[in-house]
């Protein structure tokens, strides 16, 4: 997956039909999966010759960056730019470099300077094994973070740049604006931005303690069941809210909370105050059951929906379900930020209120607080780049659900592992998609992988009942958590990323396949 | 279900069904007929032009030029 940059001289010689190199190169690359691009600084060149040759400007715009995209040139670039020769030529080089680090420039001047990178003409791209050979050296990644923001890089350099220059850095209007879109997109009367998903759920079980005890945290006698099957920050949340984390095990269709086993510790311990279910990789837990086991009970729930924005069960969105829901904004989840973010959703206006305080130092006022608080807003600029990325998130969704299915038909075969199911009432939106390896050595195979080019990772190798932060801090598990500990082991997660094409996909069900 | 349709010049599917009449809304599910762009880019952008240049043209030295006559007279 190469970045290509195209010169006007190729693009104006193809599409005015003087060059059938040039033409025949851009028909064969926009097949391609590699990212192109022209930068802003070469749009006035490109304007002119449409004017000048009658183009109709709506429709090329249309067509012809529906495949390219512009990268913004900067004030600092232009300032570099006067050290060359040719500050034209410098521009375009020096910012298409600072925005995808190695690339090709594809250009019929043989004179351009490139400052370390790859200079083409059509003629020698046509025959260059590095854009159309199948054969790539490189490691395919779980997740191309940087060829999602090339796919949204003109609302996001836009976003950033208009952010920077508006000088609202603290809760300014951005935030509010996406606590509105996503209340409304979920379907709850509030959502609170914070700064990371990890904080949304200290956040809400603090506020939980605030509402329910009338006291700042939990007593260590409160008990919270949860999965051990998770990251880390869901069981350290309930430690920092003061109460006891209990584990019970996972159900292994799904990898989330088994709610027979929260019934059967329920039936023998009163002292559980709520439940956090995990919607991991990206599929819901059982809300159907886990809400009613909560009404029976008169038990919070907290959903960690970390791993599942925009996932739904029974038509309902995540995190409308629970008394609360907590998302993660974190770069590589489904909707991620350009560094940590989080978010509180809920229909409890009191939660609400004191979610907001808790944020901000701990009170409506800062100078004068009402509870031990934080320093956990969603920063300003995290909330801009988020907002742009909002509007494909669906999009990008229905991508990781038509990639999983690729996986899921092109894997049925291979008897050694099993495939990641869909219950019926689920809206599954893979943040990844995880095989159940049966009696395979998980080492070797990633090994294996990986020689073949294939990056895998594993989510989670320790359940959280193995690690002494929970050990030592007062833990209480139910059972042997024995699906718990076989996830673990036998877990393996494969690259899931929206934006690669089916022919990237294939390669990993051959990888595994050929085995 | 499979029915005929007829599409219109703006690119809408009119179904081809007498009984129909506007009375009621059906669901259809109508396999997309994917319309290659890429196969055809720069068929499709050349078709944009109006005109074309005749003869050899430097792109650079014609735009240079452009700004010459531009911002010198």
């Amino acid at each position: 997956m190469a970045k290509i940059l195209l010169d006007v001289n190729v693009l104006l010689d193809a599409f005015l039909g003087r060059q059938e190199n040039a033409k025949k190169l851009i028909d064969e690359l926009v097949k391609t999966d590699h990212d192109l691009f022209i930068t802003s600084s070469m749009i006035l060149i490109l304007d002119y010759f449409l004017n000048k040759y009658g183009a109709d400007k709506k429709k090329f715009k249309d067509i012809f960056f529906s495949r390219f995209k512009i990268i913004t040139t900067t004030g600092y670039e232009g300032l570099k730019a006067f050290e060359y020769k040719d500050t034209e030529k410098a521009l375009i080089f020096l910012s298409f470099k600072r925005a995808v680090g190695k690339g090709i420039i594809i250009t019929s001047d043989k004179s351009f300077e490139a400052d370390g990178l790859k200079i083409l003409t059509p003629e020698e791209a046509l025959t260059s094994p590095e854009i159309f050979s199948n054969l790539s050296n490189e490691l395919l990644p779980m997740l191309d973070l940087k060829k999602e923001y090339h796919y949204s890089i003109e609302e996001i350099d836009h976003v950033v740049l208009k952010n920077i220059a508006e000088a609202k850095y603290i809760l300014g209007p951005e935030v509010k604006e996406l606590e509105e879109k996503i209340a409304q997109y979920i379907g709850v009367k509030h959502c609170i931005g914070c700064s990371s998903g990890t904080e949304a759920l200290v956040l809400s079980l603090r506020a939980l303690a605030i509402k329910l005890k009338k006291q700042e945290y939990f007593d260590k006698a409160d008990e919270i069941i949860t999965t051990p099957f998770t990251f880390t920050a869901t069981g350290d949340a309930i430690l920092r809210s003061g109460a006891t984390p209990v584990f019970v095990d996972i159900d292994l269709d799904t990898y989330t909370i088994d709610p027979e086993k929260i019934r059967e510790y329920l039936s023998q311990n009163p002292k559980v105050v709520g439940i956090i279910p995990v919607h991991l990789y990206g599929h819901p837990a059982n809300m159907d059951e886990i809400m009613e086991i909560a009404m029976e009970n008169n038990l919070f729930v907290v959903e960690d929906v970390a791993q599942a924005f925009g996932s739904r069960w029974s038509g309902k969105k995540l995190g409308s379900i629970g008394t609360t829901g907590c998302f993660s904004f974190f770069p590589s989840k489904n909707l991620g930020g350009f560094g940590d973010g989080g978010m509180v959703s809920t229909n409890d206006d009191e939660l609400a209120e004191i979610s907001r305080m808790l944020i901000k130092h701990g009170g409506k006022d800062k100078y004068n607080v009402d509870h031990v608080g934080y320093n956990a807003r969603l920063d300003t600029l995290q909330a801009a780049i988020i907002l742009a990325k909002f509007d494909i998130i669906d999009d990008f969704n229905e991508r990781r659900r038509k990639i999983a299915k690729l996986y899921t038909e092109g894997l049925k075969e291979i008897q050694w592992l099993k495939t990641p199911i869909e219950k019926e009432k689920a809206y599954h939106v893979f943040h990844q998609y995880t095989i159940l390896l049966k009696d395979k050595n998980r080492d070797e195979l990633q090994e294996n992988l990986k020689q073949k080019g294939i990056s895998t990772m594993v989510y989670y190798p320790y359940p959280l009942h193995k690690m002494k932060v929970f050990i030592n801090n007062g833990m209480k598990v139910h059972g042997d958590l024995q699906n718990s500990e076989y996830a673990a082991k036998n877990v393996l997660s494969l690259p899931i990323e929206p934006l690669y094409d089916e022919e990237v996909i294939y390669k990993v069900i051959k990888g595994l396949s050929e085995r | 279900m499979k029915i005929k349709a007829k599409r219109t010049k703006d690119e809408f599917l009119i179904p081809l069904i007498n009984e129909l009449e506007d009375k009621e809304e059906i669901l259809i599910e109508i396999k997309e007929e994917k319309v290659n762009m890429e196969k055809n880019f720069c068929k499709e952008i050349s078709s944009l032009f109006s005109n074309f240049p005749i003869g050899k043209i430097n792109w650079e030295k014609e735009w240079h030029k452009h700004l010459e006559e531009k911002y010198y007279g």
